[in-house]
């Protein structure tokens, strides 16, 4: 994986987008901000799209998530969620 | 044991007939007593119920019974219901388990190693029907804490903050856990039957169009896991834990992957229900 895709605002965007295709909500790409709960509002994802999320994130990114990652307080705002994805690829790329 | 009059008819005929209801007086009344006089209690008072309500009206059309196999089939339903609520309470109150597990067969785990053997996960899945608390119990004894997709706190997985479970995201969050708990080779319960979620499929159930979430087909098919049906279920005054055939993997497009599962779970748990009036509970709603 290429440095640049290892950039914050590159996870960002990706997470981003894959979230919005699989909310059913109707939040538009403008309106996402860090304080975005992913589940229970902002992008409100049911149990059926958090886990195709998590698999296109885990697929698009090349990163490993483990049971351990997503507690209600990972899950509970975009920023947090993408900083701990952003560890997880650190941790994966630079040991 | 002799009741009073007044008590009997009030359960026998006020409430009993709504089995559904809240009201479960007969196994809160006979929870006082070692779990063995409790059944015996329950067994007499059942045989004086007259079939009516829900209860009675899915005898006559979807069983097709009447008259005193009706009725015989119906204090058996009754029965199994304060029966089951009595050894929920005793399980899930942990004070009195040894009592409930007094009554247990022998317990053939071979199925469920079977398919652990293989390094993946497995999804166990009983439906609202039975005693299902009774292998969640078991699990956590041997060590084996099963993660339970439900809002309840007992036998949960450790790894599970359950001061959360009141929480609107909880049970989606828990969802997602159970992927990775799967790949992990762990095991997770669910009961699947009845309208909740968010996102259904239309299914056919008793001759009747149902409902079914998609959350745990979809979980079986992400995960790739196998679902194995498993009953623990009234003989007599003793209880038998029964575990299916497994559902799936299948080699299918994801559309048909899902009619296929949906198809074999609602027809294990409708098999179930034919042959076992005593397994006849919740599932009583999605009728």
């Amino acid at each position: 994986m290429s440095p640049a895709a290892l950039r914050p605002d590159h996870v960002r965007e990706t997470v981003v987008e894959i979230l919005l295709r699989h909310s059913t909500s109707g939040l538009a790409r403008d309106d996402v901000a860090d304080e975005c709960p992913l589940i229970g509002g902002g992008f409100d994802l049911d149990s059926i799209a958090l886990l195709g999320s998590i698999l296109d994130i885990e697929r698009d990114l090349g990163v490993r998530l483990r049971e351990e990652d997503l507690t209600e307080e990972a899950l509970g705002q975009l920023k947090g969620f993408v900083d701990h994805i952003c560890r997880r690829l650190s941790a994966a790329h630079c040991p | 044991m002799r009741l009073p009059a007044p008590v009997v008819r009030y359960w026998t005929r006020g409430i009993s007939p709504e089995i559904l209801s809240e009201a479960n007086y007969p196994s809160l009344y006979t929870y006082r007593f070692p779990l063995k006089v409790g059944l015996r209690i329950l067994r007499g008072l059942s045989r004086t119920v007259t079939p009516c309500g829900r209860v009675g009206s899915f005898g006559r059309t979807a069983l097709g019974l009447h008259g005193s196999a009706l009725k015989r089939w119906h204090a058996r339903v009754w029965w199994a219901n304060y029966a089951t609520e009595l050894c929920k309470s005793l399980v899930v109150s942990g004070k009195r388990a040894d009592e409930v597990f007094a009554l247990l067969r022998p317990v053939d785990w071979s199925p469920l190693e079977r398919l652990l053997a293989t390094g993946n996960g497995v999804i166990l899945v009983s439906a609202h029907i039975g005693v299902p608390q009774v292998v969640s119990a078991l699990l956590c004894r041997a060590g084996r804490s099963p993660l339970r997709l439900n809002r309840w706190g007992v036998f949960q997985h450790p790894s599970v903050d359950v001061s959360q479970r009141e929480n609107p995201g909880y049970l989606t969050q828990l969802y997602a856990r159970a992927y990775y708990h799967l790949k992990a080779g762990g095991i997770v319960t669910n009961a699947p039957d009845g309208p909740f979620g968010r996102t259904f499929a239309e299914a056919e159930f008793m001759g009747r169009p149902v409902q079914i979430s998609r959350a745990a087909v979809a979980l079986a098919r992400f995960s790739g896991a196998s679902t194995l049906p498993y009953l623990v279920r009234w003989v007599g005054y003793r209880l038998s834990v029964e575990f299916a055939e497994p559902i799936g993997p299948h080699a299918a497009s994801p559309e048909e992957w899902d009619r296929r599962w949906i198809q074999e779970y609602l027809g294990w748990m409708e098999h179930q229900i034919r042959m076992y009036p005593e397994v006849l509970r919740f599932a009583l709603a999605y009728l």
